[in-house]
């Protein structure tokens, strides 16, 4: 796998729910692709619920973003994971995100149940990562510092993110009594 | 293909989706008099209503429905019409003549009518269709008060009472066809009986000798309407002169005196309408059918919202011992 990770919308919404987006994007080594079908899954910002612009277009501005298009091989993958049997079918941002992670040799940020276990059966070849590993990266927590705690924090509540099983307890510990104050994190581990 | 209809491909390809031409049948019916706020909220209720089938067909939870014949309206008093068939309707429905509390529950439960929510361009109270796949739906405002929503879906059971195949929206402020001088007669019958309302009327007036404006507020909140509906509703029957509400709200009738005499109320329904479809959506997701991509796609909804329904609806589990089934 070549350095850097294709971001599925589930993941970057909390990245920008976190309100600490540039510093986490700053810190992940390697390419940082959004795809554009992806991108067009993320409406709002999470902080930002009435603004109307783009939410990634900033980023995308400051470099910390690459926005890139389905191409070549990546749109037949593409089209065979968006018109899979149900319940093996992917919504379009999902299929784009892995589809392109594929063809370019990335690994995926996906932190969807759904989506992971049909990746993991379709393309197993395929690395995946979550919003837990992207925050708990050695280089990520650094970057952030003493706000990592209030990163974690605010993309629970604000983007109400979700918490891999293998992250849970990294989590939990971060956040210390305010895990209780997570709606996400009450769900119970599956 | 997708980018042209400004839709998903996933839902294009999904072959549980369902799709029916909503939209196409209320041009028709409109012509050249299409509303662009109407239309957009007639497409919106096609999406909700789709998602709310596809969900029970892939749940295998499909809404019972027990709907009681259509009447067309015939000759002779259309009002008179309107008050027999409210009253034939609650009959059937087991109410009596007291006021309805939770409205929305009643018609999605014992008729199994989909009733939607969300927020609308203000000028669409809201709108009904039909559909034999879909069956009866109705998407209100939720930027309108809770009264004024209640006055739209009685209106709208006026319509699908007696033009059941016919799409319908309510608008604010525009000239009333015929269909909408019945749903509103039927509309006012259905949640104000005459009977009850000369009940309260006594009772109030029996109290003091004389109707208040204080009368009006409370007798309005006792049935669930707005503050015009009961006047006008009072007027009708000719409790009140003609006029009365119109005078009250020049002297000053308004939601200031409102709050003086109820308190701060809470605007919220006993059942929140479209909460069935939110539970389809959370299991679904539960059960790994949809994921929240998907279902924001089919729900017209933003990702962090459908991530709050799928929290609300999973987070307590205080009910996960098995049920012992009754025989028989």
């Amino acid at each position: 796998m070549s350095p850097g990770v294709v971001l599925d919308a589930s993941v970057i919404l909390n990245l920008l729910g976190s309100g600490k987006v540039t510093t986490i994007l700053g810190a992940i080594p390697g390419r940082r692709i959004v795809v554009e079908v992806t991108s067009g899954e993320v409406l709002r910002h999470p902080l930002e619920p009435k603004s109307d612009g783009d939410p990634l277009a900033p980023l995308v501005l400051a470099g910390l973003l690459e926005l890139v298009t389905l191409e070549g091989a990546a749109v037949s993958r593409f089209f065979d994971l968006v018109g899979a049997e149900p319940p093996n079918d992917l919504d379009d941002g999902e299929a784009a995100a892995l589809a392109v992670g594929e063809s370019l040799g990335v690994r995926v940020a996906l932190d969807e149940r759904k989506g992971r276990r049909v990746a993991s059966a379709v393309l197993p070849h395929v690395e995946l990562a979550c919003s837990g590993s992207i925050f708990a990266d050695a280089a990520v927590s650094a970057a952030l510092g003493a706000d990592l705690a209030d990163a974690l924090f605010s993309s629970l509540v604000n983007a109400r993110m979700r918490v891999l099983v293998e992250h849970d307890a990294w989590v939990r510990g971060v956040l210390g009594p305010r895990a209780a104050l997570c709606p996400s994190l009450r769900r119970r581990p599956r | 293909m997708a980018k042209l209809y400004g839709v998903s491909t996933h839902s294009l390809l999904r072959p549980s989706a369902v799709r029916v031409d909503l939209v196409g049948q209320f041009r028709r019916k409109l012509g050249e008099k299409n509303d662009k706020h109407a239309l957009a909220a007639l497409a919106l209720l096609h999406d909700l209503a789709a998602a709310n089938v596809e969900l029970e067909q892939r749940l295998q939870k499909l809404t019972l429905v027990d709907y009681p014949p259509e009447r067309r309206v015939g000759r002779g008093r259309v009002e008179q019409q309107a008050e027999e068939l409210a009253a034939e309707l609650r009959s059937r429905l087991g109410l009596g003549l007291g006021a309805i509390p939770d409205l929305v529950g009643l018609l999605e439960l014992e008729l199994g009518l989909r009733i939607f929510v969300r927020p609308l361009h203000s000028s669409v109270a809201g709108v009904y269709a039909f559909h034999d796949e879909l069956g009866a739906c109705v998407l209100l405002n939720r930027l309108h008060p809770r009264a004024r929503r209640r006055w739209t879906i009685a209106h709208e059971l006026g319509h699908f009472m007696t033009t059941r195949r016919e799409p319908s929206v309510a608008l604010s402020g525009t000239k009333k066809h015929q269909d909408d001088v019945f749903a509103d007669a039927f509309a006012a019958a259905f949640l104000m009986p005459s009977a009850t309302v000369r009940r309260i009327f006594d009772e109030y007036v029996g109290q003091e000798g004389r109707f208040s404006a204080r009368h009006l507020i409370l007798g309005a909140h006792r049935f669930g309407v707005s503050l015009e509906a009961f006047g006008r509703q009072l007027e009708k029957l000719e409790f009140l002169p003609q006029g009365t509400y119109d005078s009250l709200r020049h002297r000053g009738l308004d939601e200031r005196t409102v709050q003086q005499v109820l308190g701060t109320q809470s605007e919220s329904d006993a059942t929140e309408p479209g909460a069935r479809l939110m539970m389809l959506a959370a299991e679904a997701h539960e059960l790994g059918l949809f994921s929240e991509g998907q279902l924001a796609d089919m729900l017209v909804m933003d990702r962090v919202d459908v991530r709050r329904i799928v929290d609300a609806f999973t987070s307590v589990e205080l009910v996960d011992a098995p049920v012992e089934a009754r025989p028989g």
